[in-house]
């Protein structure tokens, strides 16, 4: 309802986390890089603390989707890409503060009538403590991980 | 949800779908009558002593940290207070533009209290099964309610961020104003969505009110007791959400303050501190304590004022005022006045846009500090929100002191829980039924906790049975 719905579909990347706890914000300082990138000048990108429901709707006019987030699970400053396919996706809970990648996949099918294929991007991280910068490897990490965010972006798979 | 049963003593912990940490205590007597029930918010406070010693320039940007649901009341506030300190006002266009953020933040933050914490026990019943009574399972039963709920809240927020640039923590209002004028295509783009932002809250109203007689018992037995009312009035009598002075009323309507300026809330307002929670009780200071309880938020604003002041939201509160008499008592009742206050925001919003002077570059004042005491006061989704600030010559904060609504409606809800545990907890023995009710009538305050101290995660809440000799007889918990 915010926007016109001739708007454009177009590819989608939401980067979140917490800032103000280091490595938890990769994903937002991602998406803070591919903001100010010509690169993106086609992409939807939104920087967010953390997914909502109310992002359901952009999900469901997005090409293809790309999500950014850290995980403890891996080695500060790798990263993999995990493919999800709306149909796997189970819906799970959602609440109003939070909800998972699978459950806004869900919302958008639910209640819009579809979502794109969405690629999640996982950042290994090394440190969650107060804070507003990233650790080093993972900081070093951010434009390699932009770069590949504009490929998938681009891939339309 | 998790049950803990001790002899004597039953708990509930965490309190869910409420923004924030809390417990709640019920105590039992002798008979296994419930003699006490209380409403424990467990987190610690302290945020008015981090900010002494910082600039006070800093401290709407600061304030707004304090909570991730309502940055933008802070905000507000914040900047109010350090404009008294400046001793100067915002240009008029500076003032619309802080209140059209004020207002909406009140509608983003009303949908989602109703749509997304109260609908599903309005909808799927209080004894439904916990499994599908959240949001998404208003989803997969009642998806154009979901749908407008989502819708009604993107639109709150997508307006916060148009103006503030972001829709978390946006740092737009600033001492003296706002930091930029709004640009045509911004203001043309929010007005696109009023239309639809008002058929939505129409849908639900029409619903609530052919709905609301299910809610009878709900209605009489939850936070039904009589109480004073206080919130900000214009001049006029209408609604005012950002200027205005402040008006209590008793539960009849006897004006008990009126045209209190906030510089002088002190004069109507006193606080209490229990041992058994961080957070303060507030009271008119008039009746004194705890006599002096009052509530705040929705219900009491729509009680205080003489009408609304826009034609939609006053034709429902005429209609709300024949249904259930003119000062409504009952806490249950936030919810329809909560609905009838988001049409009066879209409505104001329309009329603020529609006014020429909102495209004026002059926007903000600029000045230093030229008094050592400061008060702002303006209307939080959740009730009246007082900030108070001391400072040095130089600017640094010396004392802060942060009256928030929940607070103000901490008697009432402590009152609320005790009335709904008498009436529903016969036995030493919880049922998730009662612990919802128990929960629910929390809800309709929609208590903000996180004022208090930051929430990490989850709301939780935690009820507790409390037998006569003060031993645990059975608890309740989220996980």
């Amino acid at each position: 309802m915010t926007e016109p719905t001739s708007t454009p579909r177009r590819p989608l990347v939401i980067g979140y986390g917490n800032s103000l706890r280091r490595d938890d914000g990769v994903g937002w300082h991602v998406a803070q890089a591919l903001a100010v990138d010509p690169r993106a000048a086609d992409l939807e990108v939104l920087a967010a603390h953390q997914l909502t429901p109310e992002l359901a709707e952009d999900l469901h006019r997005a090409t293809v989707a790309v999500l950014v987030d850290a995980t403890p699970d891996a080695p500060p400053g790798s990263w993999q890409v995990l493919r999800l396919s709306p149909a796997a996706q189970s819906p799970g809970g959602a609440s109003s503060h939070a909800c998972t990648p699978q459950t806004l996949i869900a919302l958008a099918r639910q209640l819009y009538g579809g979502a794109p294929p969405v690629a999640l991007v996982a950042v290994g991280t090394a440190c969650f403590d107060d804070g507003d910068t990233l650790t080093p490897a993972v900081a070093a990490a951010v434009g390699p991980i932009v770069d590949h965010v504009l490929e998938l972006a681009a891939e339309g798979w | 949800m998790t049950t803990k049963t001790t002899p004597n003593q039953l708990i509930i912990d965490p309190v869910t779908r409420i923004e924030g940490h809390s417990k709640i205590t019920i105590t039992l007597g002798e008979q296994g009558e419930v003699t006490d029930a209380r409403f424990h918010v467990t987190q610690f406070r302290g945020f008015e002593r981090m900010c002494e010693g910082r600039p006070v320039h800093e401290m709407p940007s600061l304030m707004a940290r304090i909570c991730g649901i309502c940055p933008v009341s802070h905000l507000v506030a914040s900047a109010k207070a350090v404009d008294a300190i400046m001793a100067t006002a915002p240009p008029p266009a500076g003032a619309r533009l802080r209140r059209l953020m004020n207002l909406a933040q009140i509608l983003q933050s009303h949908a989602l209290s109703f749509f997304h914490l109260s609908s599903p026990d309005l909808l799927f019943g209080f004894d439904a099964d916990p499994a599908k009574r959240h949001l998404y399972g208003l989803v997969q039963e009642f998806p154009q309610f979901a749908k407008d709920g989502i819708a009604l809240r993107r639109y709150g927020q997508h307006m916060i961020e148009l103006l503030g640039g972001k829709r978390i923590h946006p740092a737009w209002v600033v001492p003296g104003g706002v930091t930029s004028p709004l640009r045509a295509e911004v203001r043309d783009e929010i007005l696109a969505g009023v239309p639809d932002a008002i058929e939505r809250v129409r849908r639900a109203l029409d619903w609530y009110k052919q709905a609301m007689s299910r809610w009878n018992e709900e209605t009489e037995v939850w936070g039904n007791f009589p109480t004073a009312f206080l919130g900000l009035v214009s001049e006029d009598g209408t609604a005012e959400h950002y200027d205005g002075t402040l008006r209590a009323i008793g539960p009849a309507g006897t004006i008990i303050h009126d045209e209190i300026a906030p510089t002088d809330f002190a004069n109507c307002v006193g606080e209490a501190v229990e041992p058994w929670s961080y957070l303060k009780s507030t009271y008119l200071a008039k009746l004194g304590y705890p006599d002096g309880i009052y509530r705040v938020g929705p219900l009491a604003r729509l009680n205080v004022v003489d009408r609304m002041g826009t034609p939609r939201a006053d034709e429902e509160l005429a209609e709300m005022r024949s249904r259930l008499g003119r000062w409504p008592s009952s806490s249950f009742h936030f919810h329809y006045t909560r609905l009838i206050e988001t049409l009066y925001c879209c409505e104001r919003i329309e009329q603020i846009l529609r006014d020429p002077g909102i495209l004026s570059g002059r926007v903000r004042s600029q000045a230093g500090i030229n008094r050592n005491e400061g008060v702002g006061v303006s209307e939080a989704p959740r009730g009246t929100l007082m900030h108070h600030y001391v400072v040095d010559d130089d600017g640094l904060v010396q004392r802060a002191n942060l009256i928030i609504a929940t607070g103000q409606n901490n008697l009432a809800m402590n009152r609320g829980v005790k009335q709904v545990a008498q009436q529903y907890v016969k036995s030493d023995k919880l049922t998730e039924g009662m612990l919802n009710r128990v929960e629910a009538v929390i809800r309709c305050y929609d208590p903000c906790l996180s004022c208090s101290t930051h929430a990490v995660g989850q709301m939780p809440f935690h009820i507790q049975l409390v037998g006569p000799s003060g031993t645990v007889l059975d608890e309740l918990a989220t996980p």
